[in-house]
């Protein structure tokens, strides 16, 4: 459908502006215009400002969720855990009371196989959230384990003890093997004590600290904060267990009757060997 | 045209000074009929200009200047005449409008053309807001419907009825005009008579 009317209008188009603009427009728009750049440019400032405040306060936020992410994922990870082994009597006051080991320890089949389902996942969580707790009491642990070992250095002394029943004296070394309190089974070294001796060794009480040998071996994903804590833990554990009882190879002579008892120490600082013959009339 | 659009986007006076010598004029015009007063359609062209001056950077193709100065201003006039006056299209104007096209048509080839022009200019401002936004957009600027729905919100069916019926109303008052003009060239004939 044809519409004449806009088609006159569009023809003749330039012919109706015909109204002229006020003539002291122009001025008056151009001071407004002026105006106008000189509030814009302010405002631009007050925008930079806040733009520059705004992503520094985000930025602090960042970082502190960051850090709290990472304190959580450390938290949560799988902690290497001391075994709660018998302590020193000058620790017992002050050491929080932990639970017993065996609550704790898992297999390495069981620690380390993945989640088949969220049952299983809910029950890790929850040993997690144990093993946390143990962390705190493990922490203080630490350092009443340090403060010891620097206290007492490595070599043991051996008070030996007459009784040459073998019957007897093997029942005393298993009953000794069985109090020791090296529960991991992962651990690297383990003490070998084959006296016909009843021994008493004043660091058997002493506090033993074994590593979990199997956390170092999880395939799980690691931040580098959290790797860099385990080497830590590692490394402490490790020293520890080498200024103690770990580091002391007790064997006795192969012979029918007792005759000596061999002692060697090995430390990355010494090593000590000797040899003490079991002679009752030296006593 | 590009290092005119250049000079704009650096804030340059002289650019603008010549933008608003080419440009002021067509806006008013348009401003006044969308308006349909004196002080409103300055008003509308001031914040026109202004918005110009800060929306320039804006601008991607610098051949589209015109429409997009255009635009400007009809966003501006359509925005100011949303905030002073309620603007509303009724659903039953979505219903296409009755129109004469005989009467059209015979009162095109009544008039001169100058004639014509002037009843028209004098007959946009009595026109209703609805209908004589709609009737400049579509006939003055030649935008299509489907644009002026776009703009006011509409459906395009809407904008179809809105225009006939400002059409119908605009040649009413055009006739009405004529034929005072005819009564009072009468009666200034008489009387000299």
């Amino acid at each position: 459908m044809a519409d004449k009317l806009k088609e006159f209008i569009q023809a003749s188009r330039s012919e109706f502006d015909r109204h002229p603009v006020r003539d002291d427009f122009k001025e008056q728009l151009f001071r407004t215009m002026e105006q106008t750049k000189t509030a814009n440019h302010g405002k631009k400032q007050e925008v930079g400002f806040l733009t520059r405040f705004a992503a520094a306060a985000s930025l602090l936020l960042i970082i502190g969720f960051g850090i709290w992410l990472w304190n959580q994922t450390f938290n949560t990870s799988d902690t290497p855990i001391i075994a709660d082994l018998s302590t020193p009597p000058s620790a017992v006051e002050s050491q929080v009371q932990a639970p017993a080991i065996n609550q704790t320890r898992h297999s390495p089949e069981e620690k380390y196989t993945p989640f088949s389902n969220n049952n299983e996942r809910s029950s890790r969580v929850e040993k997690s959230k144990v093993k946390r707790a143990r962390l705190v009491s493990f922490k203080e642990r630490k350092k009443v384990l340090l403060a010891e070992v620097e206290n007492h250095p490595a070599p043991t002394s051996i008070i030996e003890q007459t009784g040459t029943s073998g019957e007897q004296t093997k029942e005393t070394t298993q009953a000794i093997a069985a109090q020791l309190p090296v529960v991991n089974a992962h651990t690297e070294t383990t003490t070998q004590v084959q006296s016909p001796q009843n021994i008493t060794d004043h660091h058997a009480s002493a506090p033993i600290a074994t590593r979990d040998v199997a956390s170092s071996t999880s395939s799980e994903p690691q931040s580098v904060g959290s790797f860099l804590k385990k080497g830590v833990m590692k490394f402490l554990s490790k020293k520890t267990k080498q200024w103690t009882n770990n580091a002391v190879d007790l064997k006795t002579t192969p012979s029918d009757e007792p005759s000596s008892l061999a002692l060697n120490i090995k430390s990355e600082l010494f090593e000590f060997s000797k040899s003490i013959p079991l002679n009752h009339e030296n006593e | 045209m590009q290092e005119w659009v250049k000079q704009l986007k650096a804030g340059d006076h002289t650019a603008y000074r010549k933008l608003y010598d080419d440009y002021a004029r067509p806006m008013y015009n348009l401003c006044l009929r969308m308006t349909g007063n004196e002080a409103d359609a300055h008003d509308v062209l001031q914040d026109g200009f202004v918005r110009i001056y800060e929306k320039i950077g804006q601008l991607k193709q610098v051949e589209m200047l015109p429409a997009w100065v255009k635009k400007v201003f009809v966003t501006t006039s359509l925005q100011f005449m949303k905030s002073r006056k309620s603007l509303r299209f009724e659903e039953i104007d979505q219903q296409p409008g009755m129109f004469n096209l005989q009467e059209e048509s015979s009162l095109l080839e009544e008039l001169e053309n100058e004639q014509l022009i002037a009843y028209i200019q004098d007959s946009i401002p009595k026109l209703a807001d609805r209908y004589r936004i709609v009737f400049t957009l579509h006939a003055m600027e030649n935008m299509s419907h489907e644009e002026i729905a776009k703009e006011l919100n509409i459906v395009a069916g809407t904008s179809r009825s809105q225009y006939l019926r400002a059409k119908q109303k605009l040649l009413e008052i055009i006739k009405k005009n004529k034929d005072h003009g005819r009564q009072t060239e009468r009666i200034y004939t008489g009387i000299t008579q």
